[in-house]
């Protein structure tokens, strides 16, 4: 079973339980629902459409080519910079990390490359701007870009 | 005009920068276009699911309930639930942005729901995985530290944007 089927299923689940025990608050969380999806959805079709842009541009090949060799504090640096960027599928993130550093990035580098592209991503940010302000969405960004780094030269100085 | 544009900047923005690259390569905003459809398909499911969470504890459940939980004052208790809730939850972070913010909106802490984002990069299902590709050290160390900073960052982010959130709860209004 896939997860859009269980979070459905979750949501289906909720929604009976709600009917059978108030059917008008289930009548207005549907209503609230509505406005939701109508609000998201668009947004989301048009993130979409910059993600897939940017994936159609940024290939793997071209990644690889950037990481495959870095060595120093720089790489980590790049190595978070192209994840910002670049969109891999999610289950597809760990099989590439592991391609990369038999490819000779280091750690730091791997570890860069992994975190920022499930903390950050260039493409998603309009939408985080959008439902949380541009402070959050600054502070949270900017502040996960510097941990990442600071916990990637702590991988590339200690031997693992 | 102007209110369409401050309405839809992004969704402006972005088909600009589509129509702009379609002159110049066709074949890849097709090829891009394409992963945008699959994707919405893929996850259209989710998408629908998260805004009827968001429906259903926008209205089932109270802003008091959700405070006590995972408001401002729940403190380290409301933290690691937060952290769980990132940590176990499959799918894009930015798919449950919304009910995030439906939670902000009902009483959530920011420093919760920030550290709720950060700790969405340490996936407890692909643990097993990782170890296999990476070896042990490396995931456990990497997973210890993600969460340490999950919970550092939430802190921080909370510090310097909850002015913007001040309103609610005295008569302001929620994000939609």
């Amino acid at each position: 079973m896939d997860v859009g089927s269980i979070y459905l299923i979750v949501a289906f689940s909720l929604l009976l339980l709600s009917a059978f025990r108030d059917i008008e608050r289930t009548k207005k969380a549907l209503k609230a629902t509505g406005k939701v999806a109508l609000t998201v959805l668009p947004v989301l079709f048009m993130i979409f459409i910059l993600m897939g842009i940017i994936e159609a541009f940024v290939s793997k090949e071209t990644i690889v080519q950037w990481l495959g060799s870095g060595g120093s504090v720089l790489s980590i640096v790049i190595g978070e910079l192209v994840r910002c960027v670049a969109l891999i599928q999610p289950a597809a993130i760990f099989p590439f990390a592991g391609f990369l550093h038999k490819n000779g990035a280091n750690y730091g580098a791997v570890f860069g490359f992994v975190m920022t592209g499930i903390l950050i991503g260039i493409a998603t940010l309009p939408l985080e701007v959008k439902l949380f302000g541009k402070r959050f969405t600054i502070v949270r960004n900017i502040l996960t870009f510097i941990i990442v780094l600071l916990i990637g030269i702590i991988f590339k100085v200690v031997r693992l | 005009m102007k209110k369409f544009l401050e309405e839809y900047i992004i969704e402006s923005i972005i088909c600009i920068i589509a129509i702009i690259l379609i002159i110049f390569n066709p074949h890849k905003v097709t090829m891009g276009l394409t992963y945008a459809v699959n994707m919405y398909v893929n996850l259209f499911l989710i998408i629908v699911s998260v805004a009827f969470l968001s429906g259903f504890i926008s209205e089932a459940i109270s802003p008091d309930t959700i405070g006590k939980i995972i408001g401002k004052e729940s403190g380290w208790k409301g933290i690691l639930i937060g952290a769980i809730f990132g940590t176990f939850m499959v799918g894009p972070t930015y798919v449950f942005y919304s009910l995030f913010r439906n939670l902000i909106d009902k009483g959530a802490g920011i420093n919760v729901i920030a550290t709720t984002i950060g700790a969405w990069a340490i996936k407890v299902q692909w643990i097993p995985f990782a170890i296999v590709l990476l070896g042990w050290k490396f995931v456990f160390i990497f997973n210890l530290l993600m969460l340490l900073s999950a919970i550092a960052s939430g802190f921080v982010v909370a510090f310097f944007s909850e002015r913007d959130y001040q309103h609610l709860g005295q008569g302001g209004k929620p994000w939609m």
